[in-house]
């Protein structure tokens, strides 16, 4: 496609922020990638950069804007927690954006997340405008509660752009919620790039929930650093979205450090979701867990990648993954990679990938019970990721994700089934 | 009438015949016992009456009530009063065991006209049939049979029997991998649904279950079909002489 009109669009504004400039011209350098290239293999880049683009020249009427903000604040309510951020087209909405205590949000002039910006859609939303955003939480403050960050769209032509930095100091502890929506406004696009810092001993917990529409884009980038002891636990539920590509990329750079990370995807329609992650282990003695289980029917697309590299001198690594998934349809699709590197010695390295179907002797027990075919089949089809959603602790949240799981499969009404 | 009627029943799994012109005929209120050697079709039996996709009814008829039970889906084997208890019953983590079983018993209801049970009324029920298995009431909040021990399978399979309340009751293998504690609790589980409108199949290979649940006949089956009933003499006599005796007796 023809990057020009990004540049115009760039040229006819001011100055830009610092490395907005160098994000431009290292796009309009590489191009965009084609299916050639490993990391957008079986998602296409281009229709996802076209839409950013033409985003640009197509600002939102004010009025869109506000009717965002009210919608939102209708449903600030279930946003209850600690605090909440709100950005709506990916501009931090002051009115509707509540800090809870120990947290600090700055503008930065640090580009966030230069390290992810050799890709594309992380060029693309470092080279088009907004602010960098940077979230703090002081040393030895646990943060109760939940913060939420709400990304909204206004209008069908809406890019919410976001780039936050979340930066933990010391034995800090936060727990983060990201609500992607788009309040039934039809279509639109949502490209994140959160960049995350964890210094020794800091704990984040990242919940990050979607049921856009089907014709939504969401394309996120997760680049996370982790000191000595730190622990990053991260758990993904993709219930929406036309096409849906999300990078979770984690260093553990120091001794210790530990990640978890659970997914849940439910593909129905045409919908094509392509979860990419990438865990480093950096310093000796660290842990990767991941879990993500993927359920796809009628023609969904499902795409998993999950790169564990253990890295000269970090012995004592301990990683593993998994990644099952349901296919019940003859349609339905998933392409599943895990790639292993490994440069040290001393290493425990798991990962198992399956693709099947319902299991028939659990579908039999069921029926045996009376219940109905179509009923047992939802329950076991529920139940196959009901164990990445239990790993959200806050319950509130936790059911919220239930929810969202339960609503995209067809006529499921017997949520009150679930254990 | 009897209440299960099975004339001249054949079945084959995965291209193997299993049953080959099994007949029996159960009345209402009374337990059978059918014993035999490994691989002898008793499991077979059981999943067929329950309606396990997996075995293909050949030839022959089974009915409960004179209605055809072979035409009938698992489902409404369960609604019309089939229960199976299984050998080797599933962990399904992720579906709740009180729900499934809440679920399991209005089905059941549904099907004989009756009203659905309020979750307040089932409680009540649920914890008053678990303390007769001497179970712990923590088990209704976990998954179904997640995590749980043979033995705690075996008596959450004749816990939900006991609340289903169902016609015809098989039970396969129930006493497998119990100990003399388990077994004596799941027999009375058992015992205690004993009335004159149920019977009871009970699939064994050890005469010791029926040191606690008396049978009303005992039935050998071999290479697929009954080759000897008797009372439950014949269950001790085979305890004490094996069943090549009665392999022989059937061959000459």
């Amino acid at each position: 496609m023809n990057l020009s009109a990004l540049e115009q669009a760039f040229d006819a504004r001011e100055a830009g922020r610092a490395g907005q400039r160098e994000a431009l011209d290292a796009l309009l350098a590489s191009g965009l990638p084609t299916r050639k290239s490993e990391l957008w293999k079986y998602t296409k880049a281009a229709p996802l950069a076209e839409f950013a683009i033409a985003a640009l020249t197509d600002a939102t009427p004010a009025a869109d804007i506000d009717a965002a903000r009210a919608r939102v604040a209708q449903r600030a309510d279930t946003f209850e927690g600690a605090g909440r951020l709100v950005f709506i087209d990916g501009v931090l909405d002051d009115t509707l954006t509540r800090l809870p205590e120990g947290v600090r949000l700055e503008a930065t002039r640090t580009p966030v997340a230069s390290k992810g910006a050799d890709d594309a859609l992380a060029l693309i939303n470092a080279a088009l405008p907004g602010a960098d955003l940077a979230l703090q939480v002081d040393q030895d403050v646990s943060v109760n509660g939940v913060l939420h960050i709400v990304h909204a769209l206004a209008a069908p032509s809406s890019l919410g752009q976001v780039r936050l930095a979340v930066e933990l100091a010391p034995r800090a502890s936060l727990t983060i919620a990201e609500h992607f929506a788009n309040d039934g406004i039809g279509a639109g696009m949502h490209n994140t790039v959160v960049a995350v810092q964890l210094a020794e001993a800091a704990t984040l917990h990242l919940r990050r929930l979607q049921a856009l529409s089907a014709e939504t884009l969401q394309v996120t980038r997760i680049e996370a650093t982790l000191a000595d002891n730190a622990s990053l636990d991260t758990v993904t539920v993709d219930a929406g979205g036309k096409t849906v590509r999300n990078d979770l990329n984690v260093r553990l750079e120091g001794p210790g450090a530990r990640v978890d990370m659970r997914g849940v995807y439910l593909g129905n329609d045409k919908q094509h979701i392509d979860n990419h992650t990438r865990v480093d282990h950096v310093a000796r003695d660290t842990i990767s867990r991941e879990d993500y289980r993927g359920i796809l029917r009628d023609r969904s697309r499902g795409v998993f990648n999950g790169k564990v590299f253990v890295h000269k001198g970090a012995d004592g690594t301990d990683a593993a993954q998994s990644n099952p998934n349901l296919l019940l349809s003859d349609h339905a699709e998933i392409d599943t990679k895990p790639e292993l590197e490994i440069y040290a010695d001393d290493v425990k390295c798991a990962h198992g990938a399956t693709v099947g179907q319902i299991d028939e002797t659990s579908l039999f027990y069921l029926r045996s019970r009376g219940i109905d075919e179509a009923t047992a089949i939802q329950l076991l089809t529920y139940a196959f990721c009901r164990e990445v959603l239990t790993g959200i602790e806050n319950d509130v949240l936790r059911i919220a994700a239930e929810q969202l799981v339960a609503d995209q499969i067809p006529d499921f009404s017997a949520l009150e089934l679930i254990a | 009438m009897a209440l299960l009627d099975i004339n001249d029943l054949h079945a084959r799994v995965a291209g193997t015949d299993i049953l080959k012109g099994l007949s029996l005929s159960v009345n209402a209120g009374e337990v059978h016992a059918i014993m035999g050697p490994n691989g002898s079709g008793k499991s077979t039996l059981a999943n067929v009456l329950a309606g396990r996709d997996d075995y293909e009814v050949t030839a022959g008829s089974a009915t409960l009530d004179g209605a055809d039970l072979l035409d009938m889906e698992p489902e409404e084997r369960a609604h019309a009063g089939v229960f199976l208890a299984f050998q080797y019953p599933v962990e399904i983590p992720g579906v709740n065991n009180t729900y499934l079983l809440r679920a399991a018993l209005n089905a059941v209801r549904e099907a004989r006209g009756e009203d659905g049970i309020s979750a307040v009324d089932f409680m009540k029920l649920a914890r008053q049939k678990m303390k007769a298995m001497e179970m712990d009431a923590g088990f209704l909040n976990r998954g179904v049979n997640e995590g749980f021990s043979g033995g705690e399978k075996k008596r959450n399979e004749v816990f939900q029997m006991s609340v289903l309340e169902p016609r015809l009751c098989l039970l396969d293998e129930t006493d497998s991998g119990l100990d003399i504690d388990a077994l004596k609790v799941v027999a009375e589980g058992v015992n205690a649904l004993r009335s004159p409108d149920r019977a009871f199949v009970l699939v064994t290979h050890y005469q010791r279950l029926l040191d606690y649940i008396e049978p009303d006949f005992v039935h050998v089956l071999a290479g697929g079909r009954i080759i000897r009933s008797g009372d439950k003499s014949l269950a001790l006599e085979l305890e004490a002489r094996g069943y090549d005796w009665v392999l022989e007796e059937a061959a000459a």
